[in-house]
């Protein structure tokens, strides 16, 4: 009785043993949202304490995981987002732009005979420059789905949007990425563009910008 | 329901991820064994979703440091909090507090709530078997006895039933710097013994008794201690202990039938 008087000292106990494991996982989130090794630390110690202060609000049984990314999530759109440099992020302007280029799906698949080639040359950072380019919906919901293994219905809770939105977001976001990765391919010659698509209009600004920075090396 | 070409694009990602329900994802299987183009869009999210993940997965860990710093955050939110609830609590439980010493301060008297030290001392005297200095039947020549040793005056009760044995000068502790002296008169009623302790009333809360019977209405003290009753009441500036192994009603009685 006095032990529940004076407060739960074990309280603490079990947040370390049951949230604290899930640090690395919100890390990694929070890196992909700040693009900011500083601010994604600053992200995941101000979501752990206010996890922590709502401890006593956690429905034990539940997903500890899904609840934290909740957490993050809210404070990073609250917080940090208005503080966020978006200069690198395509704007809905660019992504309808890409979208039309590869309207039809099958033109960003990348043929069987190439793919050991493409495996090498573009999926290393180049994976995660995409993701980063996409716009915060469309990332986070890759994110929970492809990094962190999230459910449709987990995501919708962590995002507080509809199931029909998670999965429309995920088809749009997965083919805006595919169709960033094929033309990092396109632009290192590991594939050939499609008709009426040439390398130079391809990757637009990035591609100038990459091949400027060869020449000027 | 069948599914068609437009449906299964649509739902491409649901079925990758098995999102469907085992009757939706029937559908689907049934779908891509016959028809060739989405099986091949299939088959390219499948290549195409195996390779990238493992890029995006590439384990992203927390410097020694930050973490460290995060648990010593966490220690001390921890601390923040607990005292914050423990003066809540405090706060909560002061009107509680409150409520039962008032509570408390209302219902003693009702109860008869008397000074414990009085009874105590009253019922000692009464099992005390030193013998008495003055002995005599007569009341009035008990309280000559006393009107010289006591600097107060007081009248020894005259019961109908019990007859006076007896006295002796006592003296009773009410605090610990309280020592008051007292007169100790004994009766005998059957075979009982009565005592009766006789001392100043200042700074006592009794109820005054007048022509047998308690002043204001109030309840007669009766308290219960050692297997005695004490009957406290007050005359004047002199207080009254009554103590005896008699029943409460019989002692009342008694009380009642003075003169």
């Amino acid at each position: 009785m006095l032990k529940r008087f004076f407060g739960k000292k074990d309280e603490h106990a079990e947040f370390e043993k049951i949230a604290m494991p899930h640090a690395d996982a919100l890390f990694g989130a929070a890196m992909r949202m700040t693009r900011d090794r500083s601010q994604a630390e600053d992200l995941v110690q101000e979501t752990l304490l206010r996890a922590f202060r709502f401890w006593h609000k956690f429905q034990r049984g539940t997903n500890i995981k899904a609840w934290l990314f909740r957490i993050q999530t809210n404070l990073f759109i609250n917080r940090y987002r208005k503080k966020q440099n978006e200069s690198k992020v395509m704007d809905g302007r660019s992504v309808d732009d890409m979208l039309d280029r590869h309207a039809a799906e099958e033109s960003t698949w990348i043929p069987t005979d190439v793919r050991e080639d493409f495996l090498k040359q573009v999926l290393g950072d180049e994976v995660i420059e995409a993701l980063d380019k996409l716009p915060f919906e469309f990332r986070m919901t890759v994110l929970l789905a492809d990094m962190h293994d999230f459910s449709y219905k987990e995501i919708a809770e962590v995002l507080e949007c509809p199931v029909g939105t998670v999965m429309s977001r995920l088809h749009r976001a997965r083919k805006m990425l595919q169709a960033q990765l094929f033309e990092y391919a396109v632009d290192r010659g590991v594939v050939h563009a499609p008709d009426g698509v040439t390398a130079d209009n391809v990757a637009s600004m990035d591609a100038f910008r990459r091949r400027r920075k060869v020449a000027n090396a | 329901m069948k599914i068609d070409c437009s449906d299964f694009k649509k739902y491409l990602d649901a079925y990758f991820d098995e999102e469907l329900a085992d009757a939706e994802r029937a559908e689907f299987d049934a779908h891509v064994a016959v028809c060739c183009e989405c099986r091949q869009h299939y088959e390219h999210r499948n290549w195409f979703q195996g390779a990238v993940r493992p890029a995006m997965r590439r384990p992203c860990r927390l410097s020694t440091d930050a973490r460290d710093r995060m648990r010593d955050s966490l220690r001390g939110e921890a601390k923040v909090i607990r005292r914050r609830r423990t003066v809540r609590r405090v706060y909560q439980v002061i009107p509680a507090m409150a409520a039962a010493g008032a509570i408390f301060l209302l219902v003693t008297p009702l109860t008869g709530f008397a000074p414990a030290p009085v009874v105590d001392e009253a019922v000692s005297q009464h099992i005390d078997r030193t013998p008495v200095d003055m002995p005599s039947p007569e009341a009035d020549e008990v309280e000559r006895w006393f009107s010289g040793r006591l600097t107060f005056r007081f009248q020894a009760p005259r019961f109908r039933k019990a007859t006076l044995l007896g006295g002796r000068m006592t003296r009773v502790v009410l605090q610990k710097n309280d020592r008051r002296s007292a007169a100790h008169l004994v009766y005998g009623i059957g075979r009982h013994k009565l005592s009766v302790l006789a001392f100043p009333a200042h700074g006592l809360d009794v109820n005054e008794l007048k022509n047998g019977k308690p002043d204001s209405g109030h309840a007669m003290d009766v308290h219960d201690s050692k297997g005695y009753r004490v009957l406290l009441y007050r005359k004047g500036d002199v207080a009254y202990a009554v103590t005896s192994d008699l029943p409460e009603r019989e002692m009342l009685r008694l009380l009642g039938s003075q003169p």
